[in-house]
């Protein structure tokens, strides 16, 4: 009556991922007994030779399972890197101990970011940031009766200098809202009322403002995003109020990229 | 020993099916250990296989299996011997009676465990003579309705042994129903090491994690860390966990952070597995429940070397946590106390650490390895005593069945007069 299980199948490569503080990434690999010699690291929709890493893999040893090692210095592009064997299977993600990457504040130079995340369909891949300046959203305030958000967050590799702005762009491109950002040293602030944003809006689209930061004026503006931590999507996640306005229902949310957004949409 | 389980479905996700795996692994390296799913649904258990046990399945439920079980026409009729108030009655059918009888009735075992309670009156009912029979609770006395309790209360006698995961629950099955001869003893649920070193209890984070069911009572968490975040804006709140069949409180506690200002502090995480690499970004944790059969949550968290502020809600957490020492217990329902409880910890670094590492000490006792000896014990034990204690046993068997049938054609007549009465109901 009772059927046995059939033999075991051939085990899924695994890695286990380790971050260390200064943005290293350890990948101690186990399944099949022949993992070949190296983890390779494929940037999604990328070709170029640029988009392919080859770490070395240390052989297992005594109990110690097969090691690859993404060194801090490493430059990888801004995006998505799949885990791949040396015969090209796909990786599967084990315990991801990633607790050095909550609350982070690197020190000074470009702003790496390598967060190690399953996909929807259960790979191991990594979410790449790679910011020089950067632009740190921090915590976000609203005086709901005057229709505007409050903004803080930290610059990394840029000052504030004459005429700091923050820009809302309309992603098509076609409009730019500007208002003055003030702060001191790395840290910034600006105050970004929603009038504007919802005039003109139209029927039965919904806008997405896309918020940059121009340190000074004459300067390059870069994108406001949320990437210091270990929250590879914060789409979901970080959820903020919304706001009645003008037939419109205001609020600010993240991409999943992490940049920060305020959407406007028609309210039903 | 050669040892069986009886399993709703090992290839699914849960608490139960965990506990089991992690019990049936232990015990395998000194035992002939097989789980018995009655249902299969996938290829591999989701939860991953246990080293060294032998797996085996009822019903299958593969839709591309050459042993596909699903078109079955007995499969549509609602069982008989699986109990009605045991809340997967729904699932089960004639096809599951047979396929259980016939496996019960042919068991080359010393001794079958039971995991939930419509698989434990199946073994107490059809169990073949010789092997000892044991019940495993998982939930509680009191979290089943008076139909099952009824049930439990006259089909368990026919067992060897049942074992809950508290001691308040042992208590209950001893005084509340009436099981001579029935050894009632509770074993707690076993958790094992995590996979990662131990929180060091300074991040500014408090993480609770568990389903997003009323039950929980995250809504407390929240209103509570309203205060906390008033007094420590810099600490912050982890919630882990989606909702599940029986409820989502998401959007009620995604409202509830909105009204109360917390969107830059308490953040909904969704679900996470393993969730030790979660509990270590932390330095406190928190379960807030009006209920908690065992509270499998806390020994992880504690496992992980953080000290919890719990709720001292029936039944587990007032035997997991030595308050002071290695947690904090708050009464059920008090949005100050808890809130308090956590400004203790995230105010006192010392105190956190070092109720951190007692946590981390004293949650050892739950390693799979010695929760695996004493059910080993115990059941070394009922094997021992079975070849004496089994003509006594016979009697008493030959007795229950005789006033079993009695009870069954009562039944019966029972639920068809409620049949009757519920299509009247309709009709009308």
């Amino acid at each position: 009556m009772s059927t046995p299980t059939t033999a075991e199948e051939h085990p899924a490569p695994r890695a286990d991922c380790l971050a260390a503080s200064d943005g290293g990434i350890t990948f101690d690999v186990s399944g099949p007994a022949a993992l070949g010699t190296v983890l390779v690291l494929r940037r999604r929709g990328g070709k170029g030779a640029a988009d392919e890493l080859r770490l070395p893999l240390t052989p297992p040893d005594d109990g110690a399972p097969a090691r690859a090692v993404l060194p801090a210095t490493a430059e990888l592009a801004e995006g998505r890197w799949d885990a791949y064997t040396e015969t090209g299977e796909a990786v599967q993600p084990g315990i991801r101990d990633l607790r050095v990457l909550v609350d982070r504040a690197p020190a000074s130079g470009p702003v790496a970011v390598r967060v190690p995340y399953p996909t929807a369909d259960g790979r191991l891949a990594l979410r790449c940031w790679r910011r020089a300046p950067h632009a740190e959203a921090g915590e976000l305030a609203f005086a709901l009766e005057r229709g505007a958000m409050s903004v803080t967050g930290v610059l990394y590799g840029a000052e504030l200098g004459d005429g700091p702005v923050a820009q809302a762009r309309l992603r098509a491109g076609e409009r730019t809202h500007e208002v003055p950002v003030t702060g001191e040293g790395g840290a910034f602030g600006f105050t970004l009322p929603y009038g504007p944003l919802a005039e003109d809006a139209g029927a039965g689209k919904e806008r997405l403002w896309e918020l940059w930061l121009r340190p000074a004026a004459g300067a390059a503006p870069m994108r406001i995003s949320r990437i210091l931590d270990d929250v590879w999507d914060k789409k979901s996640i970080f959820v903020y109020p919304k706001q009645r306005l003008a037939g419109h229902t205001v609020a600010p949310c993240y991409t999943g990229d992490n940049d920060l957004c305020v959407r406007v949409t028609p309210a039903g | 020993m050669r040892i069986s389980f009886l399993l709703h479905n090992a290839y699914g996700i849960g608490g139960t099916i965990r506990t089991t795996f992690n019990l049936a692994c232990a015990l395998a390296e000194r035992h002939d250990v097989e789980i018995v799913s009655v249902f299969r649904h996938r290829d591999r258990p989701t939860m991953g296989a246990p080293a060294g046990v032998t797996m085996k399945h009822l019903v299958d439920l593969r839709k591309k299996s050459p042993g596909y079980d699903g078109d079955d026409p007995l499969a549509r009729l609602p069982a008989k011997v699986f109990p009605r108030g045991d809340g997967r009655h729904r699932q089960y059918s004639r096809l599951t009676d047979a396929r259980i009888a016939a496996h019960l009735a042919s068991l080359d075992a010393d001794i079958v465990v039971g995991t939930r309670p419509g698989l434990n009156v199946h073994i107490a009912r059809q169990a073949r003579r010789g092997v000892v029979r044991v019940g495993q609770e998982h939930l509680t006395l009191d979290s089943h309705g008076y139909r099952l309790r009824r049930e439990i209360g006259h089909r368990y006698a026919l067992l060897d042994a049942v074992t809950t995961v508290t001691e308040a629950d042992a208590r209950a099955y001893r005084e509340r129903l009436k099981l001579p001869g029935v050894r009632i003893e509770a074993v707690a649920n076993s958790v094992p090491a995590p996979g990662v070193a131990p929180a060091d209890c300074t991040a500014k984070w408090v993480v609770a994690a568990g389903r997003l069911t009323r039950v929980k009572r995250y809504d407390l968490l929240i209103k509570a860390f309203s205060k906390v975040a008033a007094a420590r804006p810099d600490w912050r709140l982890r919630i882990y966990g989606s909702g599940d069949a029986t409820g989502n409180e998401k959007q009620a506690l995604r409202d509830l952070i909105e009204e109360r200002g917390l969107h830059n502090h308490v953040f909904l995480m969704g679900p996470a597995n393993p969730l030790e690499p979660e509990w270590v970004k932390g330095s406190v944790a928190a379960v807030t429940s009006s209920l908690e059969s065992f509270g499998m949550t806390i020994v992880e968290a504690m496992r992980c070397g953080l000290p919890v502020v719990s709720t001292d809600c029936p039944h587990g957490p007032r035997e997991i946590i030595d308050d002071g020492v290695d947690g904090l217990l708050v009464p059920v329902g008090d949005v100050d106390a808890i809130a308090d409880a956590l400004l203790r910890l995230i105010g006192d670094d010392e105190l956190r650490r070092s109720a951190g590492r007692a946590a981390l000490v004293s949650s050892a006792r739950f390693d799979p390895a010695p929760i695996a000896e004493h059910h080993e014990a115990l059941f070394t034990e009922l094997v021992a005593r079975g070849e004496s204690g089994r003509s006594r046993g016979a009697l008493r068997e030959a007795l229950h069945r005789g006033r079993s049938s009695l009870y069954d054609g009562a039944y019966a007549l029972r639920y068809v007069a409620a049949d009757l009465i519920r299509r009247g109901r309709k009709s009308g």
